[in-house]
């Protein structure tokens, strides 16, 4: 089998690996497609693999019994499996796909080696999961002093981040769920958004129009977390952004 | 075999129809309203919007898959009536 290049990788943290952290990881890496609604983890559950979205897009969501809702999102700025990188082996969250995509994977016991042999590989990858704990951090700060209608604005932009296309297959009550709120809410919201130009809502589908827009609506809720990772990775998290 | 029916949670916010073209799924009409109810106090008590200066001018116009409106039911529903006229 050919070997794999790393010139043709998407992922930014693989792809912005040294060429000799590269050739500890390259020999694990299986190539894997994401698959809407697919669980990449399940909480309580031992993580098998660390995935590195190629492109589509995973949550993280918390189940807590009275209901779901996301606690954070990874596409091909980073990686699924954060617990890993930090010497556990389980998380209480589950993560599933929300935008179909390709990634590669790399078994947990093979990344956590691969780490113990290189503390270059290992720096790399804490970085990514310091800017993870931002985003998260930024989640909860919008969910504490935003309405739903900012909350929506920023949801679509992070999601407009990870995915190439202005055109995103997401029903309201996906969009519901994730962010912790009711079908009806996000009906309003997105009737909002779309009523000052910024999003095209059709059945199934929204399609941004004016980020700019978007963003303005956001506010401060959205930025911060993005600025940091384009800080401390010296590239912006959107691709070609 | 029990066919689960879908109902339209459409919404009226002062005199506007805000359509739901997605639907829920419930095992019968009867189960309607408490869906219903626990709709709406969930967005009263836990999401806060622009758009909507108050939940209480809200109602819900659910409809089944023909069309019929099935339950018109104002969000002021969601609290009691002993406690509501204290």
């Amino acid at each position: 089998m050919a070997q794999l290049q790393q010139s043709i990788i998407r992922n930014r943290l693989l792809a912005s690996l040294s060429l000799d952290d590269f050739a500890v990881v390259q020999p694990h890496l299986e190539a894997v497609p994401l698959e809407v609604r697919h669980h990449l983890f399940k909480a309580d559950q031992k993580i098998a693999h660390v995935t590195f979205p190629e492109s589509g897009v995973a949550s993280i969501v918390a189940d807590t019994g009275e209901g779901r809702f996301e606690v954070g999102m990874v596409g091909s700025e980073g990686l699924v499996g954060v617990p890993i990188v930090l010497s556990v082996d389980r998380s209480p969250h589950t993560c599933l796909v929300q935008a179909t995509g390709e990634a590669f994977r790399i078994g947990a016991g093979e990344l956590q080696d691969a780490m113990d042999h290189s503390s270059t590989l290992r720096a790399l990858l804490l970085r990514f999961v310091h800017t993870f704990i931002v985003q998260v951090s930024q989640t909860a700060y919008a969910n504490a002093g935003y309405s739903l209608e900012e909350r929506l604005a920023r949801w679509l932009l992070m999601t407009h981040d990870r995915l190439e296309r202005d055109d995103m297959p997401i029903t309201h009550e996906f969009m519901g769920v994730m962010l912790g709120t009711r079908r009806p809410g996000v009906t309003l919201a997105v009737q909002m958004l779309e009523g000052v130009g910024a999003i095209r809502a059709t059945r199934g589908h929204i399609t941004l129009r004016d980020r700019e827009k978007l963003e303005q609506l956001a506010g401060q809720s959205y930025g911060f977390a993005e600025k940091e990772y384009s800080n401390v990775f010296q590239f912006p998290i959107k691709r070609g952004g | 075999m029990r066919v689960a029916l879908r109902y339209f949670m459409n919404m009226r916010y002062r005199g506007r129809l805000i359509p739901d073209y997605e639907g829920d799924e419930l095992p019968n009409e009867e189960a309607v309203r408490g869906h219903a109810l626990a709709t709406a106090s969930d967005l009263i008590f836990r999401t806060r919007m622009d758009t909507i200066r108050s939940w209480f001018d809200c109602s819900f116009e659910v409809t089944d898959e023909s069309g019929r409106v099935v339950l018109a039911m104002p969000f002021d529903e969601v609290i009691p009536e002993s406690l509501g006229s204290a």
